[in-house]
């Protein structure tokens, strides 16, 4: 342990101001500064653990439905999804799941990880439009995670029609933490046809997202 | 630790002797050396360090991993199945085993793995995967559902794949014994063998019900389209070996559940549906080119976590 007492106070001495404010910074030092590492080293364990005292996870397993509902066109075929076409989607970052807002209530400062599950489609079949010059305009679920407003990761997504796992790491100042998972998808080429010639409904399908989910834990020491 | 939570005073507010000695006990109190801050809210790593007690239990308290599948990276050994057939209901699906044949599910010990109140369950599993296909864009053919006509010229049809036609792979469990010898699937997924119209039209299952689904495309196709028209034919482009994965989360915030194994299994091809009248999106068996659509696959591994949630 530290020494908490400069000095033992003997009889028939005088007491000067100084002996007395050095004993007393003396006593304060050793108390502000008591370190944990003295401690024994069982002092805590899994049942004295306050709960969120070391961390916090926020885990939604099924986020909403699971389905991207912020541009969804009814306007398909059945063998279609009731998904995004360029009917509905007019570009730009739109909510993985409409209407949903995350809050990381409680968040203490300090390490923030956080993943971003499901499957995700794409219609890229009009990729090499004849028209245009190389690389075309290849298609791609763009995807990315905003923390409070700044981003924490992006990734240019699924190609195809497959799942996606995107998860990005950042410290963060203590307080409820505000998240949006986004999505985007590429604008189409000057040679897209994007109604199809089938009989009905024939808006064509560019993109969807599904099984969505959420992993994130806030690591506060 | 504690913290001060008490809003300062403002030019005009009366402070009596009140509020003067609550205000002196806040700032006080957060660094008082009482049982909370320095115990239960507050220690450092030579606690984590302390062997047996801690490391595996604050944060993450079990971890297992096995291998699935036919663990062969240069794809000498692998195993290939054929698209599920057209006769309903539809098979069972595949089980991810070895190229013998055998399931290789992840054990996860004899007395099971005991998820409780507070924890969370994350699981994770990755395969090598290899979607193909026998013939010609067999997708575009027959009653396949897998094609959109586009204008050819003149209001002549040109199918090109609507790209959407996949495998599904998703998880089941084992929450009998550690016989593992009773696999249904994980909450909040569905065995997609579901009658979904009620008249044996499409079986599958509703896409919300998908949560430890993981697709990969069953073909790619590839137009070229010009100035809104596709003159030419498709072209069709392999899939090739690719890395499926997937991940599953199962929080528990009362009761508790033991789960003794979990596995991989996986059925197709799959694809898109909506219906018209509920709206509600689907992916249904794919069968009538699913007698030329075959998937392989080589080695993979599945991981499962538990830790607590806080």
């Amino acid at each position: 342990m530290k020494k908490w007492t400069k000095r033992d106070a003997t009889s028939k001495t005088t007491a000067s101001p100084a002996a007395v404010n050095n004993e007393l910074r003396a006593s304060q030092s050793s108390i502000t500064t008591l370190d944990r590492d003295q401690l024994p080293a069982d002092v805590v364990d899994q049942a004295r653990l306050e709960t969120y005292a070391l961390h916090r996870v926020y885990v939604v397993d099924k986020w909403g439905t699971g389905e991207q509902t912020s541009a969804a066109d009814a306007a398909v075929l059945p063998r279609a999804w009731k998904a995004a076409t360029y009917q509905t989607y007019s570009g730009g970052w739109l909510p993985g799941v409409s209407g949903t807002t995350i809050t990381l209530t409680g968040f203490k400062g300090g390490h923030l990880f956080l993943e971003w599950t499901g499957n995700a489609y794409v219609f890229g079949a009009m990729a090499d439009g004849a028209s245009q010059t190389h690389p075309g305009t290849p298609r791609h679920m763009r995807l990315r995670i905003l923390v409070s407003g700044v981003v924490l990761a992006e990734r240019r997504g699924p190609a195809y029609h497959e799942s996606f796992r995107i998860f990005g790491t950042g410290v963060f100042p203590s307080g409820d933490l505000s998240v949006q998972l986004q999505w985007r998808l590429v604008e189409p080429g000057s040679d897209d046809p994007i109604e199809t010639n089938n009989v009905g409904n024939n808006n064509v399908v560019q993109g969807h997202l599904y099984s969505q989910k959420y992993f994130a834990i806030g690591r506060f020491r | 630790m504690s913290r001060i939570n008490r809003p300062r005073v403002e030019d005009g507010d009366t402070v009596d002797a009140t509020d003067l000695n609550s205000r002196f006990t806040d700032y006080n109190q957060p660094n008082a050396l009482n049982a909370f801050n320095t115990r239960d809210a507050a220690f450092d790593l030579p606690q984590f360090e302390n062997p047996g007690a801690s490391t595996f239990g604050f944060l993450a308290s079990y971890q297992n991993n096995a291998v699935i599948g036919a663990n062969d990276w240069k794809h000498t050994s692998i195993v290939t199945v054929t698209g599920v057939s057209s006769a309903p209901p539809p098979a069972a699906p595949f089980i991810v085993g070895n190229a013998a044949g055998a399931p290789t599910p992840i054990s996860l010990g004899a007395a099971g793995l005991t998820v409780a109140a507070g924890e969370v369950l994350r699981v994770y599993w990755d395969l090598s995967v290899y979607p193909h296909w026998i013939g010609t864009r067999p997708w575009t053919t027959g009653a396949s559902v897998d094609f959109y006509n586009f204008d050819k010229g003149s209001g002549v049809a040109m199918p090109v794949g609507t790209n959407a036609a996949c495998w599904v792979f998703w998880l089941q469990w084992d929450i009998t014994s550690n016989a593992l010898a009773n696999f249904v699937e994980v909450p909040n997924q569905s065995d997609f063998r579901t009658d979904l119209y009620g008249d044996g039209s499409a079986y599958g299952g509703q896409l919300a019900d998908t949560m430890s689904s993981s697709v990969v495309p069953a073909y790619i196709d590839r137009a070229i389209p010009d100035d809104g028209l596709v003159p030419a034919n498709p072209i069709q482009c392999p899939v090739g070996w690719r890395g499926a994965s997937g991940a599953w989360y199962y929080p528990k915030t009362s009761g508790s559940q033991t789960i003794y194994g979990l596995r991989v299994v996986f059925t197709g091809p799959m694809s898109p549906n909506h219906n018209t009248v509920s709206g509600a999106n689907h992916l249904i068996h794919s069968v009538a080119w699913s007698s030329d659509s075959r998937l392989s696959y080589a080695g993979g591994s599945i991981d499962v976590v538990k830790q607590r949630i806080g």
